[in-house]
């Protein structure tokens, strides 16, 4: 049976959605127009949906619902651009237009009507220059780094106009987070929009799915989200009993609470941490945290180092992006075109969770380190320490009894290894015989580590690089294909594509993660941070999270073999 | 110097007068915000946000909540406009209102010197007083389609324009008899409201059955049905790969493809018990079938199906269940298992309607419906978001009045009557407490002022004609809007809730006094305290 096995995603949060921005970016900047080229690979139609609009008009959106706070929209409308009932033209004309238009179809006396306009947001000029057909974006530079305010700046997707939900009863600011804690969060899931609504929005989606995998749900883990998200979880998997990935993120920006001061506010993230650890234990199938700094509960770390990257710490909208590559590079297991049995987010997840073992740690080779001479038998031969990046906070991963899913891509069949006659020295190699890249690197695994499991998907289509993609963050000695080479490349040159590997890894070492946690958790005496008992909170539910918790590292310790 | 300095250097606070000072003008500064927007000549706000999105609305509650309060005191008396709205589904600027006047009429005591708490228990005096008054006006009502129409009517007439008000009520109060059972709470829930992006508001209508927002997923299946058996049930048609690592438990491939074949096959012959009663049913009749299930059915089953000539429809509302069982009759099914005619419901008329990338599916023509939906029609979502906040309040409405079992009447009515009564009980009352009286019966006339004000009437004229004719006439006299003279509201059909007068006399007086109570304001973080 060949239908589509579609997936439903969530955001929550406003960095969830930064992340989730960009992966829609890379996806879009991946899909190719040209109906005589190859056809992709990867099967947009399991993350994306066909629609129709107003005027008849074909959509393809994101199958997406995300949350954000009230005022992080910025210019964007909730309802989106795309299913407008007439084209906007450019921005501060066509809203007065539309506002006579409107308030002269009121069947009510005009003067009845009182006005009461907010400063039109200016569209940033990213935006209006995609309105613009004239305008090629690939020519101009944004510095998006330092220009974007929120995700919507850099937005290239269209999302559709279910698609955003916003909390109104906390405003969105860049300082200070008035959407504080965990028990909060629960408690917006139970009003009546969510309950009613936000759920028939899912049910919509899922009506129109002819063979649903399952939910995978982005959210920020320190704040208020991680409780709003929890509660949807807890709803799908009533409702639904699908697989859910639950990819909890953390901001790499420490932000204040309202009314807080820093250790405060850190004790704040840490209890939220600890609550959305535990539950997520009932509520996913796998759990797989994404951050770019080392250290994520009480204080955020030291940046993790990627070498041939270089970003700000602090800046979201690269840190994001980096983190929406991995999403992107490690969900393409279950994206193939042309199934393989073993290609569903069920087995993704029930690979990696054995003996209860949800908790993973997720690493990232971006770019993958190779030389545009090389081949990659001759890459992995050279390889020195570990070819990934470790983007999960406070995780270590040994290097033995590991379980792993990897994903690679961009690397080209012919940079396998060379033909018989040119082999030379490779044909020494005990890989010369693998036949393709997810051979040779799943051999590269079980020699490099001990008593493991690894499974290797392949893709030759590399990770596109396209603005709005902060490709700013790249080596200048990688060329335009994203190989290293000895010398920058020409300034009028771009980078198009990079190779990029990434893997989902689960070990005892993990242990440790949880450890620490439940050890900054326990440090924490609830009973001085009123706003948890203000929200509903009780100091028993929190002794027995922390039970939860040291239950949940007992899976680790016991040392089953594989 | 307040104490709280002393802990708290960084403490910021205000007394006494000062205190009082900002509740007031928090008070004060919303009741000028929201009162433009009372009574069906009040002006409604549009507002525009700076992305282009576009609200427009008059209900109380919808503002409070669109604008971003900051104003601690301010937040409160929302809080109490919102817990109105919960609790009665109406009156939201009034209760605004109320307490900004409350507080005003207080102030001109307070500052002649007396005392915050002499004045309170005045206030609750006079509430207790008040609450009586309005005891004597209720008016019982038999639950027939014209007591409910009048209250509906005036409740609506405040939301949204007359045209469209007067359509509303139809819907709306027909909506609530149809679903209304003799001796049992009517359930809301049990009115779908569905909207359609489509045609204009006043195309919105009643529908007496049920409408989906999905169709079948099949293009063979048929879009129109007559004479229709429906089988509402909760049973997944749908093959789930199992989620077990299958590695571990076949040896061979043919084996796991036995198991899959096994799993598909158990699912099939679900579909098939459904196939078979339809054929035992159907065959040979001018009957027809239709299968709304809450959970999926999956291509292959759908096809199967579709060959019988069933139209079927996954995923619908968990709602929809009990209504759909309200409506046509039958049961909602768990299982197949010795499934018969008798779990069965019936509709005369099914059929799809496509809209954009939306299917929308007509359960119609039900034997004796006790669920029924108002289909909602507007042009753009503004549109829509304003007729669905009427429709809510307007059910609500109709819904408080069979509760009751009696309406007061409208128009200003009440208010006039009780500052009457309220100024002679006055005279009762001995000491200072009678300035409490004074004040909450002035605050009263605040809504028979407004609604004077906001159709373009001088207030002192009315209000001085209004109480005269009250004072000379047994029957309540309320404003008349078009004429700006008295009338009687009874005369005219404009009704008021009981619930509504009682809940805001009492949260109002309750809130009001609890701000006169405050003697000084702080804010001190927690800042400075580690966690």
């Amino acid at each position: 049976m060949t239908s589509t096995r579609e997936i439903i995603t969530l955001q929550f949060g406003n960095y969830a959605n930064y992340v989730g921005a960009h992966w829609w970016n890379i996806q879009e900047s991946g899909f190719s127009y040209d109906p005589n080229g190859e056809p992709s690979e990867i099967d947009h139609d399991v993350l994306y949906r066909e629609g129709v609009d107003y005027k008849g008009q074909v959509t393809y959106t994101p199958r997406l619902l995300l949350v954000d706070l009230k005022g992080a929209l910025q210019h964007l409308p909730e309802l989106g651009t795309l299913y407008e009932s007439e084209p906007s033209t450019s921005a501060a004309a066509s809203t007065s237009d539309r506002l006579e238009s409107v308030q002269s179809s009121i069947p009510w006396d005009s003067e009845g009507v009182e006005v009461i306009k907010k400063e039109p947001q200016v569209k940033p000029e990213f935006q209006k220059d995609l309105d613009d057909p004239h305008v090629d974006i690939t020519e101009k530079d944004y510095d998006f780094s330092t220009n974007a305010k929120t995700w919507s700046d850099f937005l290239y997707a269209r999302y559709h106009p279910r698609t955003i939900n916003i909390v109104k009863n906390y405003q969105h600011s860049d300082s200070v987070n008035s959407f504080d804690t965990f028990s909060n969060g629960s408690r917006i899931w139970q009003n009546e929009y969510y309950e009613d609504d936000f759920g028939d929005k899912i049910r919509q989606y899922m009506e129109e799915c002819n063979n649903c995998q399952g939910f995978q749900t982005i959210f920020d883990c320190a704040n208020g989200f991680g409780g709003l998200s929890l509660k949807c979880l807890e709803y799908l998997n009533d409702e639904y009993s699908k697989v859910n990935l639950a990819v909890p993120v953390f901001n790499p920006r420490s932000v204040l609470f309202e009314n807080s001061d820093e250790p405060l506010a850190n004790s704040i993230c840490v209890v939220n941490t600890a609550l959305v650890y535990s539950h997520l234990v009932e509520q996913s199938s796998l759990i797989v945290p994404l951050s770019t700094a080392d250290r994520a509960w009480r204080q955020i770390g030291a940046p993790r180092h990627f070498p041939l990257l270089n970003y700000k710490s602090d800046n979201l909208y690269q840190t994001s992006a980096i983190l929406a590559s991995f999403l992107d590079t490690i969900s393409l297991r279950y994206r193939l075109k042309n199934p393989v049995s073993s290609c569903y987010l069920s087995n993704f997840c029930s690979d990696l969770n054995n003996y209860g073992r949800k908790l993973t740690a997720a690493a990232l080779g971006l770019p993958f380190s190779m030389r545009s001479d090389e081949d990659l038998i001759d890459c992995l031969d050279k390889l020195e320490g570990s070819m990934f990046t470790q983007i999960s906070p406070n995780s270590k991963i040994g290097t033995d009894y590991i379980v792993q899913s990897a994903c690679i891509r961009g690397i080209p069949k012919n940079r396998l290894k060379r033909p018989s006659k040119q082999a030379q020295r490779q044909m020494k190699m005990a890989a010369y015989k693998c036949e393709s890249v997810s051979e040779m690197l799943q051999l590269y695994f079980q020699c490099s580590n001990h008593a493991s499991l690894a499974h290797v998907s392949a893709v030759e289509a590399p990770h596109p690089v396209k603005i709005p993609y902060p490709m700013e963050m790249f080596d200048p000695r990688l060329n335009f294909e994203g190989f290293l080479e000895d010398i920058n490349r020409i300034e009028d040159q771009k980078l198009i594509s990079v190779p990029v590997v990434a893997t989902v890894q689960c070990s005892g070492d993990l242990s440790d993660t949880l450890e620490s946690l439940h050890r900054e958790a326990s440090r924490i005496k609830l009973s001085k941070i009123h706003r948890f008992k203000e929200t509903g909170l009780e100091s028993d539910e929190y002794v027995e999270v922390l039970e939860h918790l040291l239950n949940f590292k007992d899976n680790y310790d016991d040392n089953f073999d594989l | 110097m307040a104490s709280i300095s002393l802990l708290n250097p960084k403490a910021e606070f205000a007394r006494a007068a000062q205190a009082l000072a900002i509740n007031i003008s928090a008070g004060k500064g919303l009741q000028d915000v929201m009162k433009t927007n009372l009574g069906p000549k009040g002006t409604m706000k549009m507002l525009v946000s700076g992305a282009g999105d576009i609200k427009i609305t008059k209900d109380g509650n919808v503002l409070l909540h669109e604008m971003q309060i900051q104003h601690p005191t301010a937040s409160m008396i929302a809080r109490a406009s919102t817990a109105q709205d919960d609790m009665t589904g109406d009156g939201t600027t009034s209760t605004v209102l109320l307490i900004g006047e409350l507080l005003k009429q207080a102030d001109i005591f307070l500052t002649e010197g007396l005392h915050p708490r002499i004045l309170t228990e005045g206030v609750d005096k006079a509430r207790v007083k008040s609450l009586e008054i309005l005891d004597g006006m209720k008016i019982p009502i038999e639950i027939d389609e014209k007591s409910l129409s009048d209250i509906a009517r005036t409740s609506l007439r405040t939301k949204v324009h007359t045209g469209l008000a007067d359509l509303l009520t139809n819907v709306c109060v027909n909506a609530v008899l149809a679903i209304r059972q003799e001796g049992k709470q009517v359930d809301l829930h049990m009115i779908e409201i569905m909207e359609m992006q489509h045609k204009t508001a006043t195309d919105t209508s009643l529908i007496r059955g049920i409408v989906m927002d999905h169709g079948s997923r099949h293009p063979d299946m048929p879009k129109r049905l007559e004479n229709a058996y429906i089988l509402t049930c909760n049973v997944s048609m749908e093959y789930e790969k199992s989620e077990v690592n299958s590695g571990f438990f076949y040896k061979t491939a043919e084996e796991r493809e036995k198991l899959v074949l096994a799993e598909r096959e158990f699912i099939d012959l679900r579909v098939k018990k459904v196939i078979e009663l339809k054929r035992k049913l159907c065959d040979g009749t001018d009957k027809s079938f239709v299968v709304i299930n809450q959970k999926g059915i999956d291509p292959t089953s759908l096809d199967m199906l579709a060959k019988e000539g069933i139209m079927a429809l996954r995923r619908a509302k968990r709602r929809n269940m009990e209504r759909l069982a309200l409506a046509c009759g039958g049961i909602a099914m768990n299982s197949f298992d010795d499934l018969n005619e008798s779990h069965l419901g019936y509709a005369g008329l099914v059929y799809e309607h496509v809209l954009g990338e939306t299917k929308y599916t007509f359960v119609e023509q039900c034997k004796n419906p006790q669920s029924v939906t108002i289909l909602m029609k507007g042009p753009n979502k503004h549109t829509l978001a304003q007729i669905k906040d009427a429709i809510r309040d307007g059910l609500r409405a109709i819904n408080n009045a069979i509760e009751d079992k009696a309406i007061v009447p409208g128009a200003g009515a009440f208010e006039i009557r009780a500052y009457n009564k309220l100024m002679q009980f006055k005279d009762e009352v001995k000491g200072k407490v009678r300035l409490g009286i004074q004040a909450f019966a002035e605050a009263l006339l605040v809504i028979p002022k407004t609604l004077a004000v906001n159709s373009g009437y001088d207030v002192q004229d009315t209000i001085v004609k209004l109480t005269e004719e009250d004072r000379l006439n047994p029957d309540p006299i309320g404003l008349d809007l078009s004429t700006g003279e008295p009338m009687k509201p009874v005369d005219m059909g404009v009704y008021d809730n009981y619930i509504v007068k009682k809940q805001i006399l009492n949260s109002c007086s309750v809130i009001a006094s609890n701000l006169l109570l405050v003697d000084e304001i702080m804010r001190a973080g927690m800042t400075s305290l580690k966690g």
